[in-house]
């Protein structure tokens, strides 16, 4: 029979019995701790690591490769102290302090007086998209994310871009804003609920949440008029962060949280009067006045965190971005784009930061492309050469029905290649084509409407038996597209004296910046060419500062400040704009045709 | 060797680059500098306008050529005698206020220019008084055209129309107005005198309202 010893695990004061031979991470495991043990326990990765403070030997081991010969109390939150992990996110880690708990910053890792240590809880980020809203549950002791839930934005039913959802409430007035905003409180009160499910937890144990979304997009969901962000100059009426209660925000998670709606309505809270009444207030965010109350009450009220917004078309998503990125602390130029009907982009270093937001429209959704479509199965999604001409890659493996955003990039850049199309974006004639691949392919060049095409797919191939091809106005689509956000960022560049070669690094945010080819998009020129080698997708940067401000106070309160400290540039009102933005039309890199 | 029928097919397909040599090529050549404005680029104008109308191009061919086109004048205009350009009147344009969307409304106002009027632009986002205030100052002026891109600055460009109506100089004016979100029934409804739908029917539209065609 092997020898028992006694283990206490601090700080959760946990004691088990243990047999000789065990290592301490299966003890962990076996007093209900939840390890982070990433490798397996094969002594890889070395974030097991625990702090014998009592025991026959002492000082720091991984708790996988350390087999227990003595009774010992043994220290947990070593991991937590040293580095902390968080979110898988794009870059960062930063130590566990979400702020939710009295004098927590000045112990931190161990709680105060409500003993963070003890109780396990979670924290919340959410990413409120105009066409989709995602929810990531984090534990609130280590920071990573348990589970992740999205669904479709429901306010698409009000229109499915954010000036014809702010016209819907500025026609039905005060009424129009409630239904907006109940429709997305709902759906994030689902998603808290679903991902609270996936992970095992109730919304109960959710202490925080913080909140990103386009400056459009934050206003509905708080239930502030979208007026002024339709009308020039196009000025958020919040551009401070917030901190609210779950009740204000009409949120349900926390550990009052309301079990079930009352007759499914939301509280109405006046914020627009917090807010004037705010004004004028050199603090970097607002507490609103339940908050106050909560806090000295100590109520354990769930805390809603609402990142600040720069400008009426660049809002908390770029913030959670610039986040995530650490903008202000980037030695490199550094150009950061996300991509979408509107075109955000942030251009600068740690001495200096200026932002701008493109009106790039829909093409890149599908949208007013005679083909196109979203990226939904069936779509078009990428296109590559072969040795016979290329294939096409197809979303969800399914026949092809249309063409996507990334797809139309793709046959562009494909079309310009070859020798298709010229600098202007016109169709050349068959009989000139000179590449070989080009005249191997020049039957794809079809006449529809009486203008020149392309055909991808012919009718026999794809699943609705018509043809799918690329004609001369969605060319032209694109360069509208393309143009206006090259436009924006060669402004931006030359707003700060700089020239686009000196731009060291170009980070492509959100979901179509991760998903398209950036060696297309820079061969139809949206981003410029000569920085083509230099560009990193981020992923959902913006999701990612999200979850960094929730996890550690001291992020958000770095979100407020980069509000402050980053330049809004309107492209409207350069006088420039409009040369540079027809400049930006021709394609660069395609055939001069006289 | 310079030609207006190579002024006028560079301005046709938008070579801003090439236009202003060929310009002064032409003018070397002892060609009427009025001959190669209104062959050259007016005229060619009216011909990318037409084919726009019929699908045959689209906004951003519009956009090179009128910047081309620019690109010429700026060559073109110390040799020119005052009175060829703009001798259909003068035309005061505007976005009206909350809007801040130009690239619609300076293509307007450079189709219309390539008619043959004069034109004052007040930019973007202009208050209603801003436009009142030039009419007065300019008591010869024809049209006001009025430009709105959003739907949600509808509701400015009717209040900027019903401005218009009750001032007294109305009777003096046409008021044409256009926009993305714009359509005839609107433009009926606040009181407009003409609507078009895009930059080349506008041009059109002007000379029409001032009884040139």
């Amino acid at each position: 029979m092997a020898e028992k010893y006694r283990i206490c695990f601090r700080p959760q004061n946990k004691e088990i019995e243990v047999d000789a031979g065990t290592t301490i991470l299966e003890a962990e495991r076996m007093a209900g701790l939840e390890p982070d043990a990433p490798c397996g326990g094969n002594g890889k990765c070395g974030k097991c690591k625990v702090d014998i403070v009592k025991g026959k030997k002492t000082g720091v081991v991984l708790a996988c490769q350390t087999w227990i010969d003595s009774s010992m109390t043994v220290d947990t939150m070593y991991q937590e102290k040293v580095r902390k992990i968080l979110s898988d996110g794009l870059t960062r880690t930063v130590p566990v302090e979400p702020g939710v708990f009295p004098g927590e910053d000045k112990k931190p890792g161990k709680g105060g007086e409500s003993g963070q240590g003890g109780v396990p809880f979670c924290l919340m980020a959410f990413d409120i998209g105009t066409t989709t809203v995602v929810g990531y549950l984090l534990d609130g002791r280590t920071g990573r994310t348990l589970s992740v839930a999205s669904r479709m934005n429901p306010q698409h039913a009000f229109g499915a871009d954010v000036i014809s959802r702010a016209n819907y409430v500025l026609e039905h007035g005060e009424e129009g804003g409630r239904e907006l905003r109940a429709c997305i409180v709902a759906a994030m009160n689902g998603l808290i609920r679903e991902a609270a499910d996936k992970a095992g937890v109730s919304p109960e144990d959710i202490l925080q949440t913080a909140v990103v979304g386009n400056t459009c997009m934050h206003h509905l969901f708080l239930g502030i008029s979208p007026d002024s962000l339709v009308h020039a100059p196009y000025v958020p009426a919040v551009r401070r962060g917030m901190v609210l209660t779950a009740e204000e925000t009409g949120l349900r998670f926390g550990p009052c949280c309301p079990k079930e709606e009352k007759d499914g309505k939301i509280r109405s809270f006046e914020l627009e009067k917090e807010i004037s009444a705010n004004e004028g207030s050199k603090e970097r965010f607002l507490i609103s006045r339940d908050m106050r109350r909560a806090e000295k009450a100590r109520e354990k009220q769930g805390v809603v965190l609402l990142l600040p917004n720069i400008a009426g078309f660049v809002g908390a998503d770029t913030i959670g971005c610039m986040v995530s990125a650490s903008f202000d602390r980037l030695e490199e130029l550094t150009l950061m784009v996300d991509i979408g009907t509107n075109g955000e982009m942030v251009l600068g270093d740690r001495r200096k930061m200026l932002t701008t937001s493109t009106a790039a429209g829909p093409a890149f959704e599908g949208a007013k492309i005679e083909c196109g479509m979203r990226g939904a199965d069936g779509a078009v999604s990428h296109l590559r050469e072969s040795d016979d001409g290329f294939s096409l890659e197809i979303v969800g493996d399914a026949k092809p029905v249309g063409i996507c955003g990334s797809g139309l990039i793709d046959t562009l850049a494909f079309l310009i290649r070859h020798g298709f199309i010229n600098n202007y974006g016109a169709f050349r004639d068959p009989e000139d084509l000179e590449d070989p691949l080009a005249q191997k392919l020049k039957n794809r060049i079809i006449t529809v409407h009486g203008q020149p095409a392309f055909l991808l797919v012919s009718g026999a191939e794809s699943a609705t038996g018509d043809d799918i091809y690329l004609t001369q106005k969605d060319v032209r689509e694109v360069q509208l597209a393309k143009g206006a956000i090259a436009a924006g960022i060669q402004i931006l560049t030359e707003k700060l004296g700089k020239k686009t070669g000196d731009i060291r690094q170009v980070l492509l945010a959100g979901a179509f910046g991760n998903y398209m080819d950036s060696g297309s998009a820079c061969e139809i020129g949206m981003i410029p060419y000569e920085l083509h080698d230099r560009i990193k997708t981020v992923g959902n940067a913006a999701g990612e500062g999200a979850k960094l401000a929730t996890v550690n106070r001291g992020e958000f309160e770095y979100a407020c400040r980069l509000s402050e400290e980053t330049e809004f540039i309107e492209l409207a009102s350069e006088s420039s704009f409009q040369d540079v933005f027809v400049d930006k039309l021709e394609f660069e890199r395609a055939v001069e045709d006289e | 060797m310079g030609s207006i029928e190579e002024v006028a097919n560079l301005v046709e397909h938008g070579r801003s680059k090439k236009v202003p040599a060929a310009v002064q090529a032409a003018l070397d050549e002892g060609i009427d500098p009025n001959d190669i404005l209104q062959k050259g680029m007016i005229d060619t104008m009216g011909i990318v306008g037409e084919k726009f109308k019929n699908n045959e191009i689209f906004v951003p061919e519009m956009l090179v050529a009128a910047k081309a086109m620019k690109a010429g004048v700026e060559v073109l205009k110390p040799h020119l005698a005052t009175g060829a350009a703009g001798k259909l009147g003068k035309v005061i344009i505007a976005t009206v206020a909350g809007d801040l969307h130009d690239i619609g409304k300076n293509l307007v106002a450079m189709m219309i220019e390539s008619a043959g009027f004069t034109v004052i632009d007040l930019g973007v986002d202009v208050q209603i008084d801003k436009i009142i205030e030039a009419v007065n100052e300019n008591p010869d002026t024809k049209i006001v055209a009025l430009s709105a891109l959003l739907t949600t600055t509808m509701p400015s460009l009717r209040d900027t129309v019903a401005a218009l109506n009750g001032a007294p100089f109305r009777s003096n004016i046409k008021v044409m107005v256009g926009g993305a979100p714009i359509t005839q029934e609107f433009a009926d409804e606040i009181g407009a005198d003409g609507y078009s739908e895009d930059a080349a029917s506008a041009a059109e539209l002007a000379k029409k309202l001032v009884g040139a065609e």
